[in-house]
């Protein structure tokens, strides 16, 4: 019995599945309600938060485990500072701008005061400095399925925006914000063999983990700024002293984050599932899952733009993006569940409050030069949009442990936004020698020296700042793109579509993850899997060609008589065939089937296939024509491999491509010795 | 005697004056066509070096790859990436030793270059061109080398100190609310530091004019300082000589742009034409860059000629008629005038 309790217990918080296999609603481990006052002069948060625990596994949880996120700003003895030197991407913390969050208050609903047994922890690197997670002891466990009620006050200080979170001038970006609590894992989840806390301490290289809950928040700020939060908008208070107070509401999320801003341009729109889906298009995505039409359908969402002033012409572009993604996603994957989507445009300066995902609110960012051609022809915009849109999927609605397995939302994210991409745009930018696919992009990132790393490791652990984004991001998305192939477009829409059904509102792991795709596909994928998810080894096909002619054999052939061609009376030209040897390798240790075209002189080509198990295979051919040329992967279907260039090989050397390009850049060169010259 | 900067109103005439000295300058350069052509000749020969292993690389790495033959078809940034996964860095990195070499060899021709232009130029005889050409190059060298390597001091002092004082309005745009202010901010930093980059090149060339044509040995600071305060006082004429040599060779490239965009080069003929093409607009440019020190040495004379010259008699009697002012017109190409302009 006590084995089945987990199990009996998450069905008593989840709603039985409709008839369409998505889940109406989200386990209620969590209720937050919020109250909080922005003072725009010392740009500090002073809240009171009331917090609701359901214990969702079988065990008796004596503790609670927090989130400190603000704390990471505290000072350069953070473990977010020490990893990043105060850096993430490309911008950098402005000197003397710190920020943190102190608990002021801390107690039971009944008073108990559970301030003094507030410690910090670290789990991760026994940083004792780092103060982003918190753990306090209850007086009394908390037993499976019963609750546990909160009272806290904070005041936090918002450091000026370069990672994520701050203000910028008059612009606020408000994200991890609050004391929120970690994740209690039950046995069985993630492939635990033990229920716990799963509450990581803030890195340079990490995002975010949580459960999954309601949030009432309400904020008080100057009357003059215009908001977007999380969430719904339920009221508007006016208060005397000149702020006004908001209230957003929203369940089945597992973030609530604001935004507020005097100079934003509001901009709204409506996706109307009817218009934006013909009744064709349902029809034909219902063949390609195999799942009735009724199951596909859409539903409407008001989408409301928080623009900055200068780039208000851009909304559309953002607008554009929003409805393309809320259209593919929803399609492919089931959905979108909530009645609103926010999508900010961060302030000038504020760049890295921009590219981000909370739930229905989204930050995107552009610049005021992306109104002008060329950059105007340039999709950052609308890849940002869609890329952070597509996190209310992947991190959002299928909630992945962001610490441990970035890739199960940032790289099936990236593949999926760069599907829509492909759908919805085609090119990345509409420019001679820049209009390139989503996945042509993302492979100029791999090559034969990305061999340090795995997909599957804790995001902090990786070897640099850049490593995190090929191995979260990039290669993920290659791998999949990849299996898709392998697949069939088919077999992995349904694979896709039935994990997204399966784990939305919960939080899987990669084995989830394979364990889907494997019963989707009806093959064990786990030679895939392990090579490329993993592993740290690299693919890279290779081909080289030889031809020669053959001639008739000549010499002592059996008997005392030497023979010659010559002797024979024989042209040996004419009678000569060709033999043609082609050896495939791998200089990679990823191994992958792979088909071969070849073309004879005079004939069609012709293919085979090499399983792509051995290091290297060579095939010779004895034929009357010489061979022209050999194509390894013609089609294209293994983006996993590093260089394509070496694919294919002709036997007769042809230089227009030299002499192009030479000529090309000599002539720059010229032109600019010629400056100097002259 | 023009003073300081032309007041508004003989903006016209300046600007008459000024296509006046071009078309001049342009007549130079069609009456002595072997000179676009010897300057052209040189620039080839200096890229030749560096050509040879960037063709190196391309064959190695093309020439038995079919999958880069997408790049018959122009710019392709795939293609490209592809290109640099494996290590090609042994022959990039020869290319970009020569091409330091090279660069090297420009600055220090581009004396050589100028001295052998001025010598066509302004000689009054017509001897044998190369003679002339060698003559020019060899003699003047070390004067126009000094005055270059002034110059680029001078060049480096002041562009640096039009950086620094942009920094603080750079930051002050950087920190405003109003997006487009930093953009435009840059703008101008980028225009202004043209502007001055182009005021030192102008004025190495009038500095080296001022030497061919005085035939002066005394110091090339103070020719750059003469000519700098020439270019200073006549900024529309000088700026404007270079400003129709610049339009003139935007045309030129903006031709080659539409010739190359109207086919892809992938065949061994059009990639022939693409050469041809190439070269012309490298002959025409040399030829535009002669036109512009022909019209420099126009303008020159011209504004010598403008300037008044003190008298050496002393006043005549109130009842006698004053002396008459020398015509204006170009000054004889020799003899030194000790004119401050």
């Amino acid at each position: 019995m006590a084995r089945l309790l987990p199990a009996l217990l998450f069905l008593a918080f989840v709603s039985p599945a409709r008839a369409d296999q998505l889940p109406a609603a989200a386990p209620r481990v969590v209720d937050y309600q919020i109250s909080v006052r922005l003072d725009p002069e010392t740009k500090r948060l002073a809240g009171r938060e009331r917090i609701v625990w359901r214990n969702p596994s079988g065990d008796t949880v004596p503790d609670l485990w927090f989130h400190l996120y603000l704390n990471a700003f505290r000072n350069t003895l953070s473990t977010f500072y020490r990893e990043s030197g105060g850096q993430l991407r490309n911008d950098a913390m402005t000197e003397g701008s710190w920020g943190w969050i102190d608990v002021t208050a801390l107690r039971l609903a009944d008073g108990t005061d559970l301030l003094p047994s507030l410690t910090f922890e670290h789990p991760d690197d026994d940083n004792a400095d780092d103060r982003t997670v918190a753990r306090v002891e209850l007086p009394a466990p908390v037993p499976p399925g019963a609750s546990v009620e909160l009272e806290i006050e904070f005041t936090a200080q918002l450091p000026q925006v370069f990672a994520r979170t701050g203000h910028r001038r008059d612009f606020y970006l408000v994200g991890q914000w609050f004391p929120k609590l970690g994740v209690y894992e039950p046995a069985g989840t993630r492939g635990r063999e033990a229920g716990g806390w799963n509450c990581h301490q803030f890195h340079a290289n990490s995002e975010f983990y949580a459960d999954y809950g309601h949030f009432l928040v309400d904020f008080t700020v100057p009357t003059s700024f215009v908001v977007g939060a999380t969430g719904v908008r339920i009221a508007r208070a006016d208060n005397p002293g000149g702020t006004t107070t908001y209230a957003y509401e929203q369940s089945d999320v597992h973030d609530f984050a604001w935004t507020a801003d005097p100079n934003f341009v509001e901009v709204t729109s409506r996706f109307s599932a009817a218009e934006e889906v013909t009744e064709a298009e349902y029809a034909a995505l219902a063949e390609h899952l195999d799942r009735p039409v009724d199951e596909l359908r859409l539903s409407d969402v008001d989408i409301i733009v928080l623009m900055q002033p200068s780039r208000r012409a851009q909304a559309a572009r953002y607008i554009d993006a929003a409805k393309q993604s809320l259209k593919y996603f929803g399609l492919w994957y089931g959905r979108y569940p909530y009645a609103t989507l926010t999508i900010v445009d961060p302030a000038p300066g504020a760049g890295g409050a921009g590219g981000m995902e909370y739930p229905t609110f989204i930050t995107a960012g552009s610049s005021w030069v992306f109104s002008f051609w060329p950059f105007s022809a340039v999709r950052a915009p609308e890849a940002v949009t869609v890329h952070e849109f597509g996190h209310q999927y992947w991190y959002g609605l299928v909630g992945n442990n962001e610490f441990e397995e970035a890739w199960l939302d940032e790289g099936v994210n990236s593949y999926s936004s760069g599907l829509v991409m492909d759908r919805a745009y085609r090119h990345m930018a509409d420019l001679p020698g820049l209009r390139m696919s989503a996945v042509e992009m993302i492979r100029m990132t791999n090559g034969p020296g990305m061999v340090y790393d795995t997909i599957r490791q804790p995001a902090w652990t990786y070897r640099t700042p850049g490593a995190y984004g090929f191995y979260a991001y990039s290669k993920p998305e290659i791998v999949l793109r990849t299996l898709q192939h392998y697949l069939g477009d088919r077999t992995m829409a349904r694979a896709m579509r039935t994990y997204h059904e399966r784990w939305r509102f919960r939080h899987p792991s990669s084995d989830d993850f394979y364990a889907v795709a494997n019963e989707v596909a009806g093959q064990d994928l786990g030679w895939f899997f392990r090579q490329t998810v993993e592993g740290a080894g690299v693919l890279d096909h290779e081909i080289s060609i030889s031809t020669k002619r053959v001639r008739p054999p000549a010499g002592r052939l059996g008997n005392d008589e030497e023979v010659t061609a010559e002797a024979r009376g024989e042209d040996e030209d004419a009678a000569a065939e060709w033999e043609a040897t082609v050896v495939v390798s791998n200089r990679g240790t990823v191994r992958f089937p792979v088909d071969v075209a070849m073309k004879f002189e005079g004939s069609q080509p012709e293919r085979f296939r090499w399983d792509g198990q051995d290091r290297w295979r060579r095939f010779r051919f004895v034929r009357p024509a010489r061979l022209e040329w050999a194509d390894l992967d013609p089609d294209r279907a293994v983006p996993l491999d590093v260089s394509w260039l070496n694919n294919a090989r002709r036997t007769r050397p042809d230089t227009r491509v030299a002499a192009h390009w030479t000529a090309r850049v000599s002539f720059w060169l010229q032109n600019a010795i010629a400056s100097i010259l002259w | 005697m023009t003073t300081g900067v032309e007041s508004g109103f003989s903006r016209t005439v300046t600007t008459m004056k000024t296509l006046r000295s071009f078309a001049h300058g342009l007549g130079r350069a069609l009456v002595e066509p072997r000179l676009a052509l010897v300057l052209w000749a040189w620039s080839a020969l200096l890229t030749l070096p560096v050509a040879a292993p960037i063709w190196r690389v391309w064959r190695n790495t093309t020439a038995n790859a079919p999958r880069a033959d997408a790049l018959l078809e122009g710019l392709n940034l795939v293609a490209f990436g592809e290109l640099t996964k494996h290590d090609v860095t042994s022959p990039w990195n020869l290319a970009i030793a020569t091409l330091g070499g090279v660069t090297v060899l420009a600055a220090l021709g581009q004396a050589l270059a100028a001295g052998g232009t001025l010598e066509v130029l302004l000689a009054s005889e017509r001897g044998p061109f190369l003679r002339r050409f060698l003559a020019g190059a060899g003699g003047f060298f070390w004067r126009f080398l000094r005055v270059f390597v002034v110059a680029a001091v001078a060049a480096g002092v002041s562009l640096g100190a039009v950086a620094l004082a942009f920094q603080p309005l750079s930051r002050i745009a950087g920190e405003s609310a109003w997006e487009p202010g930093w953009y435009l901010m840059q703008l101008a930093r980028a225009a202004l530091l043209a502007l001055v980059a182009l005021f030192w090149l102008i004025a190495v060339d009038y500095a080296r004019i001022r030497l061919a044509l005085d035939r002066d040995r005394r110091s090339a600071l103070l020719a750059l300082v003469r000519a700098a305060a020439l270019v200073a006082r006549h900024p529309l004429r000088a700026y404007g000589i270079w400003v129709i040599g610049g339009l003139l060779v935007g045309a030129l490239f903006a031709g080659y742009g539409a010739f190359r965009s109207a086919r892809a080069a992938d065949t061994g003929a059009l990639i022939l034409l693409m050469v041809g093409a190439q070269q012309l607009v490298m002959v025409l440019r040399a030829g535009i860059r002669v036109s512009v020190i022909g019209a420099e040495v126009h303008a020159t004379r011209q504004l010598r000629t403008a300037a008044t010259v003190q008298p050496l008699t002393p006043a005549p009697p109130a009842d006698e008629p004053p002396p008459v002012e020398p015509a204006a017109g170009p000054a004889e190409a020799s003899g030194p005038h000790d004119l401050d302009l």
